[in-house]
């Protein structure tokens, strides 16, 4: 192989120094140089009577290693010409075919060989795009380089080259190199400025478009490993690195990046970034060659808000479900994600105001943070805020400390904040940011406003005060669990939520289930609430085992009662609503005349399943079951007739009720 | 004699154990019927008919019930809506109205009108042989988008495999999954419009 080439090499040096008098015409099967193979090679040269000898070269298929050249075709048409007595020109219409990107289909080539100064200058003008490169004689591997708007994608496969799932795309550079090309190795440096340049990857997770900037790079690949080193100023663009999409400012950003290409990975060993107005960064990252993530290690970064979340973040926040965010203040931090999962990370706020268009959640002057690593323990931090509101219950200002030990971020002592007239006092509260994201809160609630809480949640207008204990609550990815419960204080009684879970809180179909207790409530307050005319009295129930699946019942066994007092005529109305009718020896025209009547007792019950409810009253009677047996004159009793009725259909009359609209009594 | 009965006696067992092991087998008919028809809810928007199915019309019959017959009663659901009460109790070997596939199919429908069709439609994403979606062309996708993308298929693709197990396990069958998945799969393609792109068995990539 070794002396071929370089026989080789003396045959076109043989022909180029022979004396242009006769027709030389060389053919070869197979000429290979380092890094060159090229078939079908044939050679003339002729006399030429008006002018210079015309040479003319084909090569059936040549192969360059250091560009990813294979099977290109190569014309050349012009003629040769002796300048001096050592010094040659070969000027003509050089024509490649199956390059990548179609590089040089037709350019204009002046060459000068120079036997004394041992070199070679190749000039080459192809429309928009010059290149001039410049070689010893004797050592053609090793060029340099001067380009000016070269398409990046006659660079496709130099790309391939070091990183095969890599794709050029538009745009151009300017680049000054030096080139050092072996079969095996090359090392590149030089400098470079890009125009608008793109690139992409197959799964397209690596990518960027319009890139503008200048910088130098230095390059070197020794087998199938690359490393390349730049260091440049880019100014606009995007770019894309796996989870990060950046849309760059105009103004300039340093940028310094290691790269190394080994085959299945590419490996960002250093990255140093600063846009000097919202965003700097120093770390590193690692993708499989197909753009996912195996390991970020931010060591540092500061980012300056809004920003920083205009540029850096809006995609991340996107996929996060948080599509438009307003922001202002300062994070800092640092994280470590490696092996599949996060090992230790580090979030500082100052002056932090965060607030999601959804109305989610919303913070106010919030200072300090978390510093949190998968083992070992760390000191303890504190993160305070003046105001911070979830979906939409606006917590006041609080400052809590806490602490990571083992893996978990703990609430280091218990904090009280302030919630709509009373106080949420978290007792405890532990989160894992690994193992399916495990949380555990005790927490207490005492005084807060129902009125106001109703307000918030746009409830009907509750009175009274909610409290109640939560001793344990559990989030484990799948399911949220309570132990104790909640115990609303309210219509002058008590409602107390126990054995509360919600499983799949972030599926299609969250399943809530939990038993309710009502005790002593006020019916007056309770019927006008929901206004559904008006009872008085004392109401007493409950509904066990409710399942509430996405949110709409699905099951429950549900009693109510209330043992006497008044009733109103259109509370009879709804309630006739439900029992399928009003039944009892009075006439509605009669029933008319009467504003309210008396009752001694009023019992409802259904048990909710397959979408149907079984209905029962105080007792059953023959066709029925009575709901309110009255009390004095007139003496009316209410008895249900449907057994079972139609959930659905029962929920759309309620609510018919409710509305004041339509019932009327037969 | 005694012989010939032994060997009848024996002759008899294996027809009683032939009979007792009952093979359940798989209604692929009805399956391929019921995913069609879950499909087609997906994919076509409102009022616009599954391209390659018969069905009636939406018809909506949530009439309140006669008393007493509310027992009888079958669920309400979207697939009753679509499925005639008769037309369905005929071919019922397999169910794919419970509550929870029902949220799962409502909430794949919208993600599938607002933001799945676009990009069936670009050519960015199609129908993998396996009855998910996958990314067909990122070159398709914004740089901007494309996180929100590859969320959008993870997010489709986990809904999808809730169905074809929330199916299986519905019809008592949790072993079906695979069938299901399957008589989906191919469901998914031969609903697909034209343009759309899809996974040959081999995973190659088939312009429809």
């Amino acid at each position: 192989m070794r002396w071929r080439s370089s026989l080789t090499a003396c045959c076109i040096l043989l022909v180029l120094c022979a004396p242009a008098r006769a027709a030389v015409h060389v053919q070869a099967g197979l000429l290979t140089l380092p890094g060159v193979t090229a078939q079908h090679v044939d050679l003339r040269l002729e006399e030429n009577t008006a002018g210079p000898p015309q040479l003319s070269l084909q090569i059936g298929s040549l192969d360059v290693a250091v560009l990813g050249w294979r099977g290109v075709g190569l014309s050349f048409e012009g003629s040769l010409a002796r300048l001096q007595a050592t010094r040659w020109q070969v000027k003509g219409e050089l024509a490649l075919s199956s390059t990548p990107g179609g590089a040089l289909r037709q350019a204009r080539m002046t060459a000068i060989l120079d036997r004394d100064a041992n070199t070679a200058q190749v000039v080459l003008d192809a429309g928009t795009t010059d290149l001039d490169i410049a070689m010893p004689l004797d050592q053609p591997s090793h060029l340099q380089i001067d380009a000016s708007q070269l398409p990046l994608a006659w660079a496709q496969g130099v790309l391939e080259r070091i990183w095969k799932a890599g794709k050029l795309g538009k745009g151009s550079v300017d680049a000054r190199l030096s080139l050092d090309a072996g079969d095996d190795a090359v090392r590149s440096a030089g400098n470079f400025t890009l125009h608008s340049a793109a690139f992409d990857s197959s799964s397209g997770t690596l990518a960027a478009q319009a890139l503008d900037g200048r910088g130098k790079w230095r390059l070197q690949t020794a087998g199938r490993r690359s490393s390349i080193e730049v260091d440049a100023t880019l100014q606009g663009g995007q770019l894309l690195l796996g989870p990060l999409y950046a849309a760059l400012p105009d103004h300039a950003s340093q940028v310094h990046l290691q790269a190394d290409f080994a085959p299945g990975s590419v490996r960002l060993s250093s990255v140093r970034f600063n846009d000097g107005d919202a965003l700097g960064l120093r770390g590193s990252m690692a993708f499989t060659s197909d753009g996912e993530v195996t390991a970020v290690d931010i060591e540092a970064i500061e980012a300056r808000l809004p920003q920083a979340l205009q540029r850096y973040a809006r995609s991340w926040l996107q996929t996060l479900g948080f599509g438009d965010v307003s922001s202002d203040g300062l994070l800092s931090g640092s994280l470590d994600y490696s092996g599949g999962a996060l090992r230790s990370f580090r979030l500082n706020a100052s002056d932090l105001d965060l607030a999601d268009a959804g109305g989610r959640i919303a913070v106010r002057g919030m200072n300090g943070g978390f510093d949190w690593r998968a083992s070992g323990s760390r000191d303890p931090t504190t993160l305070a805020w003046r105001g911070l509101r979830l979906w939409s219950l606006p917590l006041g200002p609080a400052h809590t400390r806490w602490q990571s030990r083992d893996g978990m971020v703990r609430l280091a002592a218990p904090v009280g904040i302030p919630l709509l007239g009373g106080q949420l006092r978290l007792q405890q509260l532990d989160w894992s940011p690994v193992s399916r994201q495990h949380l555990g809160v005790s927490l207490a609630v005492t005084g807060v406003s129902m009125p106001a809480l109703s307000k918030t949640l746009g409830w009907p207008q509750f009175q009274g005060t909610l409290a109640g204990a939560i001793p344990a609550l559990h989030y484990h990815g799948e399911q949220v669990d309570l132990e104790g419960g909640l115990s609303l204080h309210v219509f002058g009684g008590f409602i107390d939520v126990t054995d509360l879970s919600l499983q799949r809180p972030f599926e299609a179909a969250p399943l809530l289930q939990a038993d309710i207790a009502l005790r002593d409530l006020d019916l007056q307050a309770v019927t006008s609430t929901f206004k559904v005319g008006s009872m008085t009295g004392r109401l007493d129930g409950a509904i066990k085992g409710l399942r509430l699946l996405a949110w709409k019942p699905v099951a429950f066994d549900a009693s109510l009662h209330a043992d006497g007092g008044r009733i109103s005529q259109r509370a009879i109305d709804s309630l006739s609503q439900l029992g399928g009718g009003l039944a009892g020896g009075l006439q509605s025209a009669v029933l008319k005349i009467f504003d309210s009547f008396g009752y001694s007792a009023f019992g409802l019950s259904c048990r909710l399943q397959n979408e149907v409810c079984q209905m029962g009253g105080i007792e059953p009677v023959d066709g029925g079951y009575t709901i309110v047996e009255g009390r004095g004159l007139p003496h009316i009793e209410v008895i249900g007739h449907q057994r079972a009725v139609d959930w659905p259909t029962l929920v759309a009359r309620l609510k018919a009720a409710s509305k004041g609209g339509g019932p009327t009594v037969h | 004699m005694r012989k010939v009965g032994v060997v009848l006696f024996a002759a008899l067992a294996v027809v009683i154990a032939g009979c007792v092991t009952i093979n359940v087998y798989f209604p692929a008919a009805a399956a391929e019927q019921a995913a069609r028809k879950f499909i087609g809810h997906v994919i076509n928007a409102p009022g616009e008919l599954p391209p390659s199915s018969s069905s009636a019309p939406d018809e909506p019959s949530s009439e309140p019930l006669p008393a007493g017959a509310a027992s009888a009663y079958p669920p309400l659901s979207l697939v009753d809506l679509l499925i005639p009460a008769a037309h369905a109790a005929e071919q019922a070997d397999i169910r794919i109205s419970t509550p929870r596939i029902e949220a799962l199919r409502a909430r794949m429908r919208a993600r599938f009108q607002s933001r799945l069709k676009p990009l069936l439609d670009s050519g960015a994403i199609g129908f993998t042989h396996d009855g998910l979606v996958a990314l067909h062309d990122a070159g398709a996708v914004p740089l901007a988008q494309r996180n929100q993308v590859r969320q959008l298929i993870a997010e489709e693709n986990a809904d999808r495999k809730q169905v074809y197990q929330q199916v299986a396990v519905a019809n008592g069958h949790a072993e079906w999954e695979p069938k299901i998945q399957a008589t989906f799969a191919r469901e998914w393609i031969n609903e697909a419009h034209g343009g759309w792109y899809y996974q040959n068995a081999a995973g190659d990539w088939l312009r429809k």
